[in-house]
């Protein structure tokens, strides 16, 4: 567990610590999501449902990128 | 709530949730483009990259709804 926050601090991305970035990343697109719901269309549809739907559609977009962004910083680590 | 989010996410997996696939493809598509470019190109400044990690991820969540308005349900 102390060697995985330390690679994770250190910024080294390998299978593991992709994956547990991965799992962050989606769980703050939901929270970001829910947020871009609430201010779009919080009037219209209710805030609570608003905010279901935006945090529905956000991971759609972001884990793509994540998973893209991780491959690659995989193959070079250091920039 | 979560009653909802599940059963939008059954009907979105059954292909029955969004009636133009094509549009909502590149919506997404333009959104991970995005969420990618936050992701990498702050790394060339040398910012840390849990930094990053959280930056691109909330800033994509934020804008999907944006990027999305538009769809069609059925």
């Amino acid at each position: 567990m102390t060697d995985l926050l330390t690679t994770l601090a250190s910024g080294d991305v390998n299978p593991l610590t992709g994956l547990v970035w991965l799992i962050i990343a989606t769980g703050l697109s939901v929270l970001g999501g829910a947020i871009g719901g609430i201010l779009l269309a919080g009037e219209e549809l209710g805030y609570k449902f608003a905010a279901t739907i935006g945090g529905l559609f956000a991971p759609a977009g972001v884990i793509p990128a994540m998973v893209l962004g991780l491959l690659l910083l995989n193959f070079c680590p250091k920039f | 709530m979560l009653e909802i989010g599940w059963f939008s996410a059954k009907l979105f997996f059954k292909g029955k949730l969004i009636r133009e696939p094509q549009y909502f493809w590149r919506q997404t598509a333009i959104g991970a483009a995005i969420s990618f470019l936050l992701l990498i190109v702050p790394l060339f400044l040398h910012l840390p990259l849990w930094l990053t990690v959280v930056l691109s991820s909330v800033t994509t969540g934020t804008i999907m709804p944006f990027l999305l308005q538009d769809f069609r349900m059925k």
